[in-house]
């Protein structure tokens, strides 16, 4: 399938998605699946660096939470809509991207795992400490009262972050199947092989952080608008560092579906957690499943269902 | 026309206090095959590593085609056309045979310009067959034998277009019959014009081999010249044999 045929293809699975929405006419919908679409992109996100790539981004925290501070910042100065706000947040987050990659790519695997993870905690305590994002205390957000063409604020909101993700995943699949998609992974098998092979490895691996940076912006950006009250604990949760790496785990490392199958199970199952049990045991569910995952199926479900028709084919 | 394609003079590199090459001049001309030898230890990986530009020497100079690289990145280095082998072979594990040929075709085989995701897939299966994997192209490449590994190994490293090949240790560990193998098919290699250098522990491989032989001892070379002549050279002897 081509690129623009996929593209139409994920936008009208996404249309019939809003639809499907709409007609069960409870604001809780939008309310659940914006938390599910939001991982989608988090997780896709995550996965072009840490999937196609080879480098274990603890630090998804951090880029989630500066691409909704940026928003915060921009509703605090410009007062700029959200949807132009988006491709700003993203931006920034791909600077932040960008500056992890130079910083940190020369480490290798535990050591680029564990300087991201100090990226999000050093980037937790400067919100923390900058007063005028709200510091330690937060910052309320004031929705517009209306939206043009939705049914309230919400559905806007469900509506923005189903494009993300359909745009999201289509990025995604562009850069699996492209020149650049077969370098990364050919930096993911072996870096120094793939150098040899030609392979400007520097280069490809500050392209995937920054692509990476840009997407998890983007995940965050409207999130603001989402809780309306947004503080540290909140933003740098570390339920979306845990996700965006177990999601992706969960489904499969090596193509664009894995991540985004990972996220509706995963980000589904936790939902109906926290409304049935309790919140708390939504992220136990994402640890007992990693561990299965981990030890049972490495390769995600993809890997377990290629592995599955494989063998059908073999007899 | 340069009739030098590679000459490299006072290539030094130390790790720590440990003085890994000094003062090590190697050249190798157009359409040449030269066999290196050492003893464990030597400095020859790192003299292949060096001129790679995987590690950076610390003395000296490398002129290639003309033109210094050593400065240039790796991968700017194997544009050029100096393209090497591993040692240990280190195939993209997660593709097939035919896939790992085609990263290098795509980055380096100067087929980049064809544009995203178009391979020459002719020219991996060419590149294939004149390895003996053709049959193999869509086997996962981390089931191969070893000596197969080694052939896409060279595959790998043919499809950069190089001019010249640095082959470390193609050989090693494999039977008499596969080492034949290997040898013939470096020899074919050499044949359309390949400077080809050939790092070797086997004593048959390279005296079949090499036209020209250095040998180096402890990161110093002992012995430049006609291969004959350098293993009766009295040092060479002793650096192997003992006194």
């Amino acid at each position: 399938m081509s690129p623009t045929a996929f593209l139409a293809a994920a936008a009208a699975v996404a249309v019939a998605v809003f639809v499907a929405a709409t007609t069960v006419g409870n604001e809780y919908v939008y309310f659940a699946g914006y938390t599910v679409l939001q991982y989608i992109v988090l997780a896709t996100a995550w996965n072009i660096l840490g999937g196609y790539t080879g480098y274990v981004n603890f630090g998804s925290a951090g880029f989630f939470a500066i691409g909704a501070y940026t928003t915060v910042v921009i509703y605090k100065t410009l007062q700029l809509p959200l949807l132009v706000a988006i491709p700003l947040c993203g931006l920034t987050t791909a600077i932040l991207g960008l500056g992890m990659g130079y910083l940190t790519l020369r480490l290798r695997g535990v050591f680029f795992a564990i300087a991201t993870l100090a990226m999000a905690i050093v980037l937790h305590t400067l919100i923390v400490n900058w007063p005028f994002v709200g510091g330690a205390r937060g910052v309320y957000i004031i929705r517009p009262r209306d939206v043009a063409f939705f049914d309230g604020y919400m559905q806007f909101l469900f509506a923005v972050m189903l494009a993300l993700a359909v745009i999201a995943v289509w990025i995604a699949r562009l850069v699996e199947r492209s020149r650049l998609g077969r370098g990364l992974a050919a930096i993911r098998d072996d870096e120094l092989a793939a150098e040899c092979a030609g392979v400007p490895t520097l280069k490809l691996k500050l392209i995937s952080t920054t692509l990476s940076g840009f997407l998890m912006g983007v995940a965050g950006a409207p999130f603001p608008y989402y809780v309306t009250y947004v503080d540290p604990n909140g933003a740098f949760n570390l339920a979306y560092a845990v996700n965006s790496i177990a999601m992706p785990l969960i489904g499969g490392m090596t193509s664009w579906a894995g991540p985004l199958i990972g996220a509706i199970l995963l980000g589904t199952l936790q939902q109906v957690a926290t409304v049935t049990i309790s919140s708390a045991l939504s992220l136990l569910i994402v640890g007992v499943l990693l561990v299965l995952f981990v030890t049972l199926a490495p390769n995600g479900l993809v890997g377990l269902f290629a592995a599955l028709s494989q063998r059908r084919r073999h007899g | 026309m340069v009739e030098t394609i590679l000459a490299a003079t006072d290539i030094g590199k130390r790790f720590g206090g440990f003085v890994a090459l000094e003062g090590i001049d190697f050249a190798v001309r157009r359409g040449e095959r030269v066999g290196v030898l050492g003893p464990n230890g030597s400095g020859k990986s790192t003299l292949v590593n060096c001129l790679t530009g995987v590690l950076r020497n610390e003395t000296g100079e490398i002129v290639f085609d003309g033109q210094r690289i050593d400065g240039l990145a790796t991968h700017q280095r194997i544009r050029r056309g100096i393209s090497r082998t591993f040692q240990i072979p280190r195939p993209f594990a997660s593709m097939t045979v035919r896939e790992n040929v085609e990263i290098a075709l795509l980055y380096a085989g100067r087929l980049a310009t064809t544009g995203p995701g178009v391979a020459g897939a002719g020219d991996a299966a060419a590149i294939l067959d004149l390895v003996g994997l053709g049959a193999k192209a869509d086997e996962s490449s981390g089931q191969l034998t070893q000596v197969d590994l080694r052939k896409l190994e060279l595959a790998r490293a043919m499809a950069t277009r190089p001019r010249l090949l640095i082959a470390d240790e193609a050989m090693a560990g494999l039977s008499r019959a596969e080492v034949d193998e290997i040898l013939a098919l470096l020899l074919r290699l050499n044949a359309e014009g390949i400077s080809i250098v050939m790092i070797e522990h086997i004593m048959y491989a390279v005296m079949k081999f090499s036209q020209r032989l250095c040998v180096l001892v402890a990161g110093r070379k002992i012995a430049d010249g006609d291969p004959d002549a350098v293993v009766k050279d009295p040092e060479v002897e002793r650096a192997y044999l003992g006194d």
